[in-house]
């Protein structure tokens, strides 16, 4: 007694085309041979094709407004200790060792001066040179004759710019001899 | 009893040619397998907000923020020339800066790259050389700066899309 499996590559087989019947399913089989090497086909070009997957990040992004004003040289004195015999007035001294330097990515802001000396003896002006170009518009002088807050360079927006200060005291002879201090805050504000 | 020997003779003798019919047959069966390309990426979520508050007074740099609080994962089977490439989904307005940095271990990461001005027309390759494997975990590092001369930057959100390809 013999046993015959009956197994799925068995249905594979291309059957003897000897009878009518037998070419139609020879024909069947062929036509199911074609479309499995199609979907086979298709199935590698899809993966020969694959694009790749992808993924998302979402950030969040923000500038806030910003202002920064620092100084560099530090103190200073100025002295007037010098005379010429054909002048009334003492010779002022002067100073330009300060540099103001600033940043801001603000619009419309301004850079004021004051000084903390309420009732200043002796004259102290204060003159911005050497101011970076497109950085804002610089007053030409400004005077302490009190703590009041004055306009120093004004036009500033989305910048960073820096300058000189200039500061010349004076006196006259009447003025005798003394001590003045100033404390000078210089504020960036808007306009 | 004559019979009942017959019958367990004839049983015996089915047995044996059974046995012998067992022996001689087989069975086979095709099984296709078949793996397809695979290629996955993801993160692990959002990184926080990025803002800008301080600079250096004389200088147009604003001072920059970094993120790396994010990691991202990839799997991929395809080959050793896979990598990853970002892209936002609008470029930043001129004098923002968005670099990332993403770390790998099976490819080489192209380092900081600047991905402001990448859109999906011209996403930039972030890591390259992947080989087949699994990634996972490598850290992503965003750096967002600002120049003052941009102006301030109200919240924004952008999206950064990673594609994993060959």
């Amino acid at each position: 007694m013999k046993l015959r499996l009956i197994t799925g590559t068995d249905s594979l087989q291309p059957p003897e085309a000897t009878t009518g019947g037998a070419m139609k399913t020879q024909k069947l089989y062929r036509a199911k041979k074609i479309s499995k090497t199609l979907v086979a086909v298709l199935m590698m070009a899809a993966g020969l094709h694959a694009q790749g997957s992808s993924a998302q990040q979402s950030l969040i992004l923000r500038v806030m407004e910003l202002n920064k004003l620092d100084l560099i040289g530090g103190s200073l004195k100025l002295t007037i200790d010098k005379i010429h015999a054909d002048q009334f007035a003492p010779t002022p001294a002067v100073n330009a060792n300060t540099t103001l330097v600033w940043t801001s990515n603000g619009e419309n802001k301004k850079i004021t001066v004051a000084s903390s000396n309420t009732n200043p003896r002796y004259a102290l002006r204060a003159a911005p040179q050497e101011m970076s170009p497109g950085a804002g518009k610089a007053t030409p002088v400004v005077s302490f004759l009190d703590n009041k807050n004055h306009d120093f360079i004004v036009g500033v927006n989305r910048s960073a710019g820096k300058c000189v200060i200039q500061f010349t005291a004076a006196a006259d002879v009447k003025q005798g001899i003394g001590i003045d201090t100033h404390v000078i805050t210089y504020t960036i504000t808007s306009s | 009893m004559k019979k009942s020997l017959v019958t367990l003779a004839l049983a015996g003798l089915s047995i044996l040619i059974v046995e012998s019919a067992s022996a001689q047959s087989s069975a086979a069966q095709n099984v296709t397998l078949t793996v397809n390309t695979v290629y996955k990426i993801s993160t692990s979520g959002n990184p926080s907000s990025m803002t800008v508050t301080t600079g250096t007074a004389g200088t147009d740099a604003l001072s920059s923020v970094s993120d790396n609080s994010t990691t991202y994962s990839i799997t991929q089977n395809f080959g050793n020339t896979v990598k990853v490439a970002a892209n936002l989904d609008a470029a930043l307005a001129a004098g923002y800066t968005l670099q990332i940095n993403m770390a790998s271990t099976k490819g080489t990461s192209a380092g900081t790259m600047d991905i402001s001005n990448a859109t999906s027309g011209s996403a930039v390759d972030v890591v390259t050389g992947i080989n087949r494997g699994a990634d996972a975990g490598q850290m992503v590092t965003y750096t967002f700066s600002a120049l003052a001369s941009a102006g301030m930057l109200s919240s924004t959100n952008k999206t950064v899309t990673f594609t994993l390809t060959n």
